[in-house]
C-alpha cells in the first residue's frame, strides 16, 4: 500500500434502459449533441440489497429521453455487464438549454416478490406429513418449482423471468421435523418473503452478483464460491471495524405458538463460551419465531450466534478502479500488508462509483 | 450494505411460519363451509341464533376434501341460524 497504482478512467459506459432499449452516451459533436454520464454508482450486498444511481446530462437539441423504461436495465462499462436491475426512481433537473437526469436502480429480487398461496409439500398434511420432503426440497420447489405447470417456481420464465444459477444449499433437515404443524404452510405472501424466511432457517442468503441477470443462493457460513484476487497495489483506506455489542454471549430464542424456549451460547445447553471470551460481555441477543419445531430452535439459535461473531468483524476498504471480480459477492480473499499480517475474508457487499474524474470501489467483508 | 445492520435485521425478524387463521361465518343449514384449507382439524366454536327457547348446536364431524379440513357437519335444535368460527392452520381455499 505504499504505493498506489494508477488506474485508467473506463470511457465507455452503455445503458439499455428495460423495453425503451439502448440509450446512446457518448460526447458527441455540435451538430449530434448526445447525452453523457456525469456520475455512476452500484454495487450489491451478499446478504440481498444491490442498487444502481447514474446520472445522465442531457443537452438540449436531443429527441426526448425515452419513457418506456420497464422491465430489466443492463449497465456496461466498457463493454462488460457491472449491473442487471429494476428502475425504481428517476428525477430530472432543467439545467442551463438541457436536462439533469437521475435514475435508481434496484437489483433483481424485486421480481420475486410474486405472490404465493400453498402448503408444502403438495398433498400432506399435519395427519399425514411427508417422510422425505427436506427444507432444500421446500427451497427448491419455491424457487424452481417441481416441473408441473401448476407450480412452476418463481425462477421460471412464465413467472418472473428471473432465473436461479449456481447450486441449491441441500439440508436434510425434514419439513415435518422443522414445523410443528409438521408441513409448511404459506397462507397469502410471496415468493420473496417465504424464500427468505426459509433461507435464514437454513443459515443460507439470497442475493444477485450485479453483473448477473440472475440470481443466487449460498451458505452465509461457508459460500463455498471460490477465490478471488485483487492488485494489491490499488489498495488504500483500509479500516477494520470489531463491535462487541453485536456479538451476543447467548443467543435465545422463544416460538410464539408453542412458547418454547432454547438458548445457545453461554447459558446453552451445552454451554459455547467463545463469544463471550471474545468480548467479556454477557449480553444477550433475542428471537422469536412462530410454528418452528421445539427441537430445531437450538439449531437456529446456534446459526446466529455464529454468524452474528462473523458478521461483526469487517474489513471496508477502497479499491481504484471497478470491482475486481464480477462475481465476487461471497467469495473468500485474503488481505495481507506489507508486514506480511492477513487475514482471510468473505465479501460481503460493493459499491463501484465512476466519475469524470475517478473511478474505485468501496468493499465491505467479514472474518472467515 | 452493512453486514451488521443485516445481523441486526436476521436477530430481530420474526421468523414467523404458519400462523393461526380464524374464519367466520353464518349458517342457516347444517353444514359449514370454511373456504379455508386447514392442514389439521381445526377448533369450531358455535353459536346457535333463535328469537325465543333455548337454540342448541354441535359438530358432528369436520369434514375433509383433498386431505384438507374445507368443511363441517353441525346438528342444531330451535336454532334459526348458526355462528361459527373455525380456527388452525391453513391457507385460503
Amino acid at each position: 500500500m505504499d504505493q498506489l497504482k494508477v488506474v485508467n478512467l473506463p470511457r465507455k459506459v452503455s445503458i439499455w434502459a428495460g423495453n425503451a432499449d439502448e440509450i446512446i452516451l457518448d460526447v458527441g459533436d455540435v451538430d449530434a449533441p448526445q447525452r453523457v454520464v456525469t456520475n455512476l454508482s452500484y454495487g450489491g450486498s451478499f446478504f440481498g440489497g444491490g442498487s444502481a444511481t447514474v446520472t445522465v446530462w442531457e443537452p438540449g437539441g436531443i429527441s426526448v429521453f425515452p419513457q418506456q423504461g420497464g422491465g430489466v436495465w443492463r449497465i456496461r462499462i466498457d463493454d462488460r455487464d457491472c449491473f442487471y436491475g429494476f428502475f425504481d426512481k428517476s428525477h430530472s433537473d432543467r439545467v442551463g438549454g438541457g436536462y439533469m437526469r437521475t435514475f435508481q436502480l434496484v437489483d433483481l429480487l424485486t421480481a420475486w416478490d410474486l405472490t404465493l398461496n400453498n402448503i408444502l409439500p403438495t398433498g400432506h398434511t399435519t395427519e399425514n406429513p411427508s417422510t422425505t420432503f427436506t427444507l432444500s426440497d421446500a427451497l427448491n420447489w419455491m424457487i424452481n418449482g417441481d416441473g408441473t405447470a401448476e407450480y412452476p417456481g418463481v425462477a421460471d420464465a412464465t413467472m418472473s423471468g428471473i432465473p436461479f444459477i449456481g447450486s441449491m444449499p441441500t439440508t436434510s433437515v425434514l419439513v415435518r421435523d422443522q414445523y410443528e404443524d409438521k408441513v409448511l404452510v404459506i397462507p397469502n405472501s410471496t415468493y420473496l418473503a417465504e424464500i427468505q424466511k426459509l433461507a435464514q432457517l437454513m443459515g443460507v442468503t439470497v442475493y444477485q452478483n450485479p453483473s448477473q441477470r440472475a440470481i443466487t443462493c449460498a451458505d452465509a457460513l461457508l459460500p463455498g464460491l471460490g477465490d478471488f484476487t485483487y492488485e494489491k497495489e490499488r489498495l488504500k483506506e483500509a479500516s477494520f471495524d470489531v463491535d462487541a455489542a453485536t456479538i451476543p454471549a447467548t443467543v435465545m430464542i422463544v416460538d410464539d405458538a408453542t412458547h418454547k424456549a432454547a438458548a445457545y451460547g453461554k447459558y446453552g445447553a451445552t454451554a459455547d463460551l467463545l463469544n463471550f471470551q471474545m468480548t467479556g460481555r454477557n449480553n444477550l441477543a433475542y428471537m422469536s419465531t412462530i410454528g418452528v419445531d421445539h427441537a430445531k430452535l437450538i439449531n437456529m439459535a446456534q446459526d446466529v450466534y455464529d454468524v452474528s461473531r462473523h458478521a461483526s468483524q469487517i474489513l471496508t476498504f477502497i479499491y481504484a478502479g471497478l470491482e475486481p471480480d464480477k462475481k465476487m459477492l461471497g467469495k473468500r480473499f485474503s488481505w495481507q500488508d506489507n508486514e506480511g499480517r492477513y487475514g482471510l475474508y468473505y465479501c460481503s457487499g460493493f459499491t463501484a462509483t465512476l466519475t469524470p474524474t475517478s473511478v474505485y470501489t468501496a468493499i465491505e467483508a467479514y472474518v472467515a | 450494505m452493512s453486514v451488521r445492520n443485516e445481523m441486526e435485521r436476521l436477530i430481530t425478524t420474526a421468523l414467523h411460519c404458519n400462523p393461526k387463521q380464524m374464519v367466520y361465518g353464518t349458517v342457516t343449514g347444517t353444514t359449514i363451509t370454511f373456504g379455508y384449507k386447514f392442514v389439521s382439524a381445526p377448533i369450531i366454536l358455535l353459536t346457535p341464533l333463535a328469537a325465543t327457547g333455548t337454540p342448541t348446536a354441535t359438530v358432528v364431524s369436520k369434514d375433509k376434501t383433498d386431505g384438507y379440513y374445507t368443511g363441517a357437519t353441525i346438528a342444531t335444535a330451535g336454532a334459526t341460524s348458526v355462528d361459527w368460527i373455525a380456527i388452525g392452520t391453513g391457507i385460503s381455499a
